[in-house]
């Protein structure tokens, strides 16, 4: 062992610059793969917590279509609130497919507002979201009501403080709980009162902050992907405390303008729902499921699956690229040094240790190479949101392995071809 | 102890195949002092090679100390190791070494202090120790014969093969490596050298006479 590595470090030595570059050259390839790996199985990752959470499931928005003669005439009828409060009844209860409401279309103007521009309703359009009345300006947010289920069905978490409970969603309180969209931390703090316009829809005298959501906290409504950061999220309306008159028309479009979470086809969804407003009387055609494609699953998926590829393309292309450089640089190398292998044959070295000095230049280049992308990884992880997996460093050590092991082998095959007797006899 | 079998050795050349040598069959004693002669071309260092284990027969076996020699490779590096003590035709320095470092080559450890005397008695036998630090290069040929000799003998082997060594020599000094081989053989190494030279040849205890890779007499 002693003579292989002093010899080898001789040889080596000899071409010192050259070595470094080769090192650099695999060093660098080896950084990237191991990146590429990294950033690969943390898009997977996501993409199967995504996958996870939404598995075979479908986003269609219920939307209904009360403009119209029908419409009118459905809503002056005498039992269209219970008619409707009994269809909502049927979608919460039902077996076939998930009931979510996010209301977004009806908005809050507050008094004092102290949150960020871009809580602001008319934000994104440029508009004006500020109003006065009896010499008071109120400004209206980005309000969605919600209920009780969304924060299991969707990417919704908290930041701090806590989900709504069952009695947020009882207004009979004069205060009503609100949670925080992301951008609005710093402005407002748990516990803070909000004092809304009186004369809303929902009859809420004060909003008291219950907490903030963890940043880009999303809800899905089948035809887009809906981050929650400048929204204020309020509870709608308990079924029952609705049902009870005071219940405003606002309330109820709320509730019936809602999301469904299926894994049945749309055609199928369509006939479900039909069936739920014959059920509590309500004539065909004033509710409809929007039969949108779930598309946002399907390019999700498919910008996952290519940019998988493509890292996957780099990485094979890398490994090959390095493989071909250090078996070419250690076939120009034996070719350099048979002269001197031979001499040292006939000084007593053995096969074997000869083999190892041959080795040697890819062992040292791979493994050197190995360890230091893998701490360069590393530190780029601890400063960034990625995560160097155990099980991916890993997978790189085994693929590599492999390489050096075919490197190595076809070296000592291209040596074991050579006459060390012809060699000796050159000058 | 060192036995050949009908020891064969053929090259495929442009004009057919050519036998180097050619069932070549030879005892070779513990102990004894051998000369192979003959003429350039004979096949002299092919059976030198063949015997040191460093070139493959293509048929034939070697006997050593009645055990069949493998011909693999391997097994013929590791009799190499543990055996033979070889100079080569040409001496193979490495160039890019001094004749200290040359002469290191085959130790294990050559930077210890016991290395370092070993070097130096040797060197000063072959009268070499001022040359020590020199590069191969910078010496003359009978200097580099002896770098080769040194190193050959440096780790001490039983079996002394020597291809011309005396051949860039004046016959001074030719005769001084000739003392220093039979002084090996006096104390019990088995030597055997590559020559043209007759006088060097009768200074051995067997002459074996090559001629086309076949063995054209013996004298004991
Ligand atoms: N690798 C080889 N391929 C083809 N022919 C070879 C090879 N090696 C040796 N020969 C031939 O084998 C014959 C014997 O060569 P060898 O070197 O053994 O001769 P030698 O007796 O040592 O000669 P010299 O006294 O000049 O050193 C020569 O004719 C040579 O051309
Ligand atoms: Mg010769």
């Amino acid at each position: 062992m002693n003579r292989i590595i002093r010899e080898s470090k001789w040889i080596l030595g000899r071409s010192k610059l050259f070595t470094l570059l080769l090192f650099i050259l695999v060093n660098s390839a080896l950084t990237v793969t191991i990146f590429s790996r990294v950033v690969s199985s943390e898009i997977s990752a996501d993409a199967d917590d995504y996958k996870k959470r939404n598995e075979d499931n479908c986003y269609y928005r219920l939307l209904d279509d009360l403009e119209g003669e029908d419409g009118n005439s459905f809503e002056r009828s005498a039992q269209c609130k219970n008619k409707q409060f009994r269809f909502l009844a049927e979608l919460q209860d039902s077996k076939d497919l998930e009931y979510y409401i996010c209301g977004d279309n009806s908005s809050v103007g507050i008094v004092d507002f102290k949150g960020n521009e871009k809580t602001k309703r008319n934000y994104e359009n440029g508009g004006s979201s500020e109003y006065v009345f009896d010499n008071i300006t109120y400004t209206e947010v980005k309000t969605m009501f919600v209920s009780k289920n969304v924060s299991d069905g969707f990417d919704v978490k908290m930041s701090s403080g806590e989900w709504f409970d069952s009695n947020d969603y009882d207004y009979n309180n004069e205060t009503v709980s609100c949670i925080l969209g992301n951008e609005y931390e710093g402005s407002y703090k748990i516990g803070d009162l909000i004092k809304p316009d009186d004369n809303n829809e929902f009859n809420i005298k004060q909003l008291r902050v219950r907490g903030f959501l963890k940043e880009d906290s999303y809800i899905n409504n089948g035809t887009q992907i809906k981050l929650l950061n400048r929204y204020m999220l309020i509870p709608s309306r308990d079924i029952a405390v609705s049902q009870q008159s005071r219940a405003s028309n606002a309330d109820r479009y709320i509730k019936l303008t809602g999301i469904i979470k299926t894994e049945r086809p749309v055609n199928e969804i369509n006939d479900i729902v039909k069936q739920y407003m014959k059920s509590a009387g309500i004539p065909d055609g004033l509710y409809y499921v929007e039969s949108s494609t779930n598309n946002n699953l399907k390019m999700f998926n498919m910008d996952i699956a290519r940019i998988n590829e493509l890292l996957g393309i780099i990485t094979v292309f890398l490994n090959i690229f390095c493989f071909f450089l250090v078996l070419t640089v250690t076939i120009l190398f034996i070719n350099r040094n048979t002269k001197y292998f031979a001499t040292l044959s006939i000084c007593g070295f053995r096969r074997s240790e000869i083999y190892g000095m041959i080795c040697f230049t890819p062992i040292v280049l791979y493994s050197l190479g190995y360890i230091i992308s893998v701490i360069v990884n590393a530190v780029y992880a601890m400063f960034t949101e990625l995560s160097l997996r155990i099980r991916d460093v890993l997978l790189i050590l085994a693929e590599e392995a492999a390489v050096l092991g075919v490197v190595c082998i076809v070296c000592v095959l291209v040596f074991r071809s050579k006459d060390l007797a012809v060699s000796l006899r050159r000058r | 102890m060192l036995e050949l079998k009908n020891i064969t050795k053929e090259y495929n050349t442009d004009s057919g195949s050519f036998k180097a040598v050619d069932n070549v069959s030879l005892t070779i004693e513990k102990g004894s002092m051998t000369a192979l002669i003959g003429k350039s071309g004979s096949g002299k260092s092919t059976l030198l090679n063949i015997i040191s284990g460093l070139t493959k027969p293509t048929s034939g076996e070697i006997v050593f100390c009645g055990k069949k020699l493998g011909l693999s490779q391997r097994a013929m590096s590791d009799f190499r190791y543990e055996h033979i003590g070889f100079v080569v035709q040409n001496f193979a320095l490495v160039n890019q070494k001094t004749a200290f470092d040359n002469i290191a080559l085959p130790l294990k450890n050559s930077r210890s202090k016991k290395s370092a005397k070993k070097i130096e008695e040797i060197s000063k036998r072959l009268g070499i120790y001022d040359k020590l630090s020199q590069y191969p290069y910078n010496m003359s040929g009978g200097e580099c014969q002896r770098v080769a000799i040194a190193r050959a003998l440096i780790n001490e082997p039983d079996i002394i093969l020597a291809d011309e060594p005396t051949g860039a020599l004046d016959s001074k000094t030719s005769a001084e490596i000739m003392d220093l081989f039979k002084a090996l053989n006096s104390h019990g190494r088995t030597v055997i050298i590559v020559t043209h030279d007759k006088d060097i040849a009768s200074q051995c205890g067997r002459i074996i006479e090559i001629s086309d890779g076949r063995i054209s007499g013996r004298e004991q």
